[in-house]
């Protein structure tokens, strides 16, 4: 049953490595609206499109970080793949199925952190994890998650007396706890102290290693940089650049910086391929970083060069590059 | 840190292909939702207490003690049909909305039915209770029942509209001070147009036969009948008329249920809308 259906959903690709597949995905809100006064019925009068033709694919053993600024439209794209809303146009295929038409066959592989916890006020962490734990089909014991993000001490606490890294931490627990062979992450770390992330990111790396699928949005791009095999920046609703850190900041120049010495002769710096600017401080963007280097030693001799810097192109420069970029609305 | 969490490799021929059972599943919402409604004093009061007191209050009016297990009967069943289930399971799905309760769960295993229907359960449980409790009392003031089976309808029909009702009406109501108002229509007309609190023949003909479709008044044609032994009309029925009778009993009723659930599940909204 389920082979059929991955056999014809994944066309081209490798049919069980596949784990999540968006093609060109759209997601639309209203905006506004009227009331038709025939039928009582609400009619959409304006539309925002948030998600605008996303193209996407996580495979198994991979963790895929979705990256972007506020209102780029990752939870947008995110709560599609959760199946909690239907796209407006395109296809979402995760483990081969429609995460909503056919919910009975994914919910139960896949593992859910939400941006808002939703956590009842009246529960404590033991019985909020009982309750998950009922709700699941192959769930991994209570009191090993609770102790797998140190909360075993915290059981008997009411969930809304717990501080924001403890709720995260439930949060991931409870997520876990299904087993997941697709999870799904919405900035599971913001706001996180440093001791709560890195019990995060043990657990989530744990996790791909055995073979799972990871997807994570993210505001921190350090976080992407460490974990994630690939990485999409997404803007204004479409993925403006994909693959992995390397592939990412492969089109991006390495900086070499100095401040501009007295004694030497700029006419005379033969850098190929790089662009120099020159103002009082030297900034020379190059492709080929050690040969630039090297030229640029060479040339200075005995010279000091004052603070002297040298630099291969970080996805923070592609990020705040892409996040420039004016929002045009095709 | 990792301990039994690293422990099972995911071979994919190992992934089972079916989902575990929906009794466990709704088992365990239930007994969240339970244990919820315990801890919440106001709300269990007013689910306790609410319709002993409206049936105590209204109940004095009869001297007849046989008339007055009939009264007694319809002013349980139909508060705690208003108050019990359709108020507080509105408050109930508000309160979990708004704390994004839902939400966590429909992006889980539970369907958005189960959901939407959990924190019934423990409701519908008191309310078994109470109508059960009215019931013992008016055969214990020698009240003659003329068809028990019709009490059975009546409660089960008036749970099951009410329940849906209350999805409904938690669609259209963005917080939980605002049930208060949201409710209002409904138990309003429910109240007025039943004959709970005034006999419906003192009604005109056109409300009287409107009444009939209403979501509360079909509940107390069947206590009636019930008891009684009469249609809607006052005469007893019997045979053919008895068959016929109970069934325009029900079909609003069961139309109540439809419209209630079905708009109820495609309007519900997960995320807080405050």
């Amino acid at each position: 049953m389920t082979q059929t259906a991955l056999l014809t959903t994944a066309p081209g690709g490798d049919r069980t490595d596949e784990a999540v597949v968006l093609s060109g995905v759209r997601r639309s809100y209203t905006t506004a609206s009227r009331r038709n006064l025939l039928t009582g019925r609400r009619v959409p009068t304006a539309e925002f499109e948030a998600v605008r033709g996303v193209d996407l694919t996580v495979r198994r053993g991979e963790l895929f970080a979705l990256l972007g600024t506020n209102g780029a439209g990752k939870t947008s794209t995110v709560e599609l793949i959760e199946g909690l809303a239907s796209p407006s146009a395109g296809e979402i295929r995760v483990l081969g199925h429609d995460p909503v038409a056919e919910r009975g066959h994914v919910r139960f592989r896949t593992g859910v952190v939400l941006q808002s916890s939703g956590f009842p006020s009246a529960l404590t962490v033991a019985e909020m994890a009982r309750l998950w734990h009922g709700t699941l089909t192959r769930p991994l014991p209570v009191d090993a998650m609770l102790d797998a993000v140190d909360l075993a001490g915290r059981a008997d606490v009411e969930t809304n007396k717990l501080s924001g890294g403890e709720r995260r931490r439930l949060d991931v627990a409870l997520a876990l706890m299904a087993d997941p062979e697709v999870l799904i992450l919405d900035e599971p770390t913001t706001g996180l102290d440093p001791e709560s992330r890195r019990t995060i990111w043990g657990l989530v790396t744990g996790l791909v290693e055995r073979g799972s699928a990871v997807l994570l949005t993210t505001h921190y791009l350090e976080e992407a940089e460490q974990l994630a095999d690939r990485i999409a920046i997404m803007h204004a609703g479409v993925i403006a650049r994909e693959g992995t850190l390397a592939e990412i900041v492969a089109d991006t120049p390495s900086r070499i910086t100095f401040t501009r010495p007295e004694h030497l002769d700029l006419a005379r710096l033969e850098t190929p391929g790089a662009r120099v600017h020159v103002t009082d401080e030297i900034v020379i963007e190059t492709p080929t970083l050690q040969d630039t280097l090297a030229r640029v030693l060479t040339w200075a001799g005995d010279e000091l060069l004052g603070s002297l810097n040298a630099r291969a192109a970080s996805l923070e420069q592609v990020f705040l590059a892409v996040a420039d970029q004016p929002l045009t609305h095709a | 840190m990792t301990t039994t969490a690293t422990t099972r490799p995911h071979a994919p021929a190992s992934a089972p292909t079916a989902r575990g059972s929906f009794r466990r599943r709704f088992g365990a919402l239930v007994a969240a939702e339970s244990r919820i409604l315990v801890r919440n004093r106001t709300a269990l009061f007013t689910a306790v207490a609410m319709p002993p007191l409206m049936a105590f209050a209204f109940s004095g009016l009869s001297k007849d003690r046989a008339a007055l297990g009939v009264v007694l009967t319809m002013m349980m069943v139909g508060s705690a049909l208003m108050f019990v289930l359709y108020f507080t399971m509105v408050t109930s799905l508000v309160a979990r909305r708004e704390q994004l309760v839902l939400k966590r769960l429909v992006a889980g295993e539970p369907t958005p039915l189960e959901v939407l229907l959990a924190p019934a359960v423990p409701l519908l449980a008191l309310f078994a209770v109470q109508s059960g409790l009215a019931i013992g009392v008016a055969v214990a003031f020698g009240t003659p029942i003329a068809h028990p089976w019709a009490l059975a309808l009546a409660i089960i029909g008036g749970a099951a509209t009410w329940a849906a009702l209350a999805v409904w009406s938690a669609t259209w109501t963005r917080t939980v001070e605002s049930a208060q108002l949201t409710t209002m229509p409904l138990i309003l007309v429910a109240m007025l147009l039943s004959g709970f609190s005034l006999p419906l023949t003192i009604m005109p003909d056109l409300v009287q036969r409107v009444a009939h479709w209403l979501p509360m008044t079909p509940v107390m044609d069947l206590i009636n009948l019930a008891y009684l032994g009469t249609g809607t009309d006052g005469s007893v029925l019997a045979g053919r008329e008895l068959v016929v009778g109970t069934i325009d009993m029900l079909i609003p009723l069961v139309l109540w249920t439809a419209l209630g659930l079905n708009l109820g599940l495609r309007r519900f909204r997960w995320d807080a809308r405050s």
